[in-house]
């Protein structure tokens, strides 16, 4: 291949990447997502829906869990959920090493001894917080117990309680699991711990509040989303 | 000229969106179903621990039937709409009617042939249509303590059986399995490749 000819391959093939890249680029803004959709690209439908209508999605989802009573508190390590915004909750609970999901709803929060998920609104209030930790066969028991009784200090005895926080029943065998829940109108609670491994069991404590007034306005933008 | 440049473009196509769980990747499916299907061929009951899959998984279906596996199925789907975590809560509520239906087609299929049933599951194995997704050991964990086993145990299956028969393929830790091919972000969970 002589001088000429190499200069004419190089330069057509930078100009078929640039296209290819001018292309795929265009492709994926907002206009072109809904055919990005169709063609299996998981950039098409992931980022089509609004944050209001993954809110109002998350609130139909837990319908079947909401109680009839107010909660007697929303508060949770502090802080208040449906108020306080994500960056002060962040702030207050010192999470730095934390990472955003792609529909920029939820923070993932890693520290030494948990991972905590901070789920925000479209407002970025603070809607949902949830942790997840291991802790070893010996000390769960106690460790989630402790919870319970810490939740149940303040939101009262769990509405439903399946198995019990203790070593024979996350020592009977893998998933084995002891679980409290509390059901009220504008918010859910849990306190989970399962076996998982060998010797380990993940304990999980979780809040959510039901916005009453959010499920009734965007319920009907909510039924073009997941049914 | 035009030829040369389709092929580029469709090649960086295909691999920029290539990820997306999908029935029309028909063929590919039976990776999936294996990874969890292949868990079940041996081992000891989970009371033991360790993840080591117990042959009364692959004897599930036959016992509860589909009926009780399509419920178990629109549990966990309805769980995993409402969770708080990232990827198994925002991914699952940003879905469009059709992803949503092939979504619950794959993973009710794949539900079945993990514990025995007949293997109609078209969907990709698990490493592929958990690729871009990001999850973590602790979305995953979230997933199994706050979405499966509730979904299970509200539906009426015997603790024995969660332990004994549906623990192994979700628990299990090596080469292909259904946790090692899922959590593709964060630390790898210990026993994973």
């Amino acid at each position: 291949m002589n001088r000429g000819r190499l200069v004419r391959w190089v330069s057509r093939s930078a100009l078929l990447g640039v296209t290819a890249f001018s292309l795929i680029a265009l492709a994926h803004a907002p206009p072109f997502r809904r055919l990005l959709a169709r063609a299996a690209c998981p950039i098409g439908g992931d980022l089509d829906a609004t944050p209001a209508q993954r809110e109002a999605t998350r609130v139909r989802g837990l319908e079947a869990r909401r109680g009839t009573s107010p909660a007697p508190s929303r508060d949770v390590r502090g802080l208040v959920l449906g108020i306080t915004p994500v960056d002060a909750a962040r702030a207050s609970l010192g999470l730095a090493d934390c990472t955003v999901d792609r529909a920029g709803l939820v923070h993932e929060c890693r520290t030494s001894t948990e991972t905590v998920f901070l789920r925000t609104d479209e407002g970025s209030r603070l809607v949902a917080l949830a942790s997840v930790r291991r802790a070893s066969l010996n000390v769960a028991p106690v460790r989630a117990a402790q919870e319970l009784a810490s939740w149940s200090a303040r939101l009262g005895a769990p509405h439903t309680q399946l198995g019990t926080f203790d070593a024979e029943t996350l020592g009977a065998g893998l998933l084995a699991q002891a679980r409290a829940e509390w059901r009220f109108v504008d918010l859910v609670a849990s306190v989970t711990a399962t076996r998982v491994d060998a010797d380990e069991v993940v304990i999980t404590l979780e809040a959510q509040v039901i916005p009453t007034t959010l499920a009734a306005n965007t319920a009907a933008g909510a039924t073009t989303r997941l049914q | 000229m035009f030829r040369r440049s389709s092929l580029i473009v469709g090649l960086v196509v295909s691999a920029a969106c290539g990820s997306m769980p999908s029935t029309s990747d028909a063929g590919t499916g039976t990776g999936g179903g294996t990874a969890a299907a292949g868990g079940s061929a041996g081992g000891t009951a989970g009371g033991t621990g360790g993840g080591a899959a117990a042959p009364c998984s692959s004897m599930m279906y036959a016992k509860y039937g589909m009926a009780a596996f399509t419920a178990v199925n629109n549990s966990i789907i309805t769980k995993a709409v409402a969770a708080p975590t990232a990827s198994v809560g925002t991914s699952f509520q940003g879905l469009s009617q059709q992803q949503a239906a092939t979504l619950t087609t794959n993973l009710g299929a794949f539900l079945v042939v993990a514990y025995g049933g007949p293997n109609t599951y078209q969907g990709k194995t698990m490493l592929a249509a958990h690729q871009g997704l990001n999850i973590t050991e602790a979305q995953y964990d979230y997933f199994i303590s706050n979405v499966v086993v509730p979904a299970l145990s509200e539906n009426g299956v015997p603790t024995a059986d969660i332990m004994n028969c549906f623990a192994p393929p979700v628990t299990e830790k090596k080469a292909g399995s259904v946790k090692c091919d899922t959590v593709q972000s964060g630390p790898r969970p210990s026993g994973c490749p």
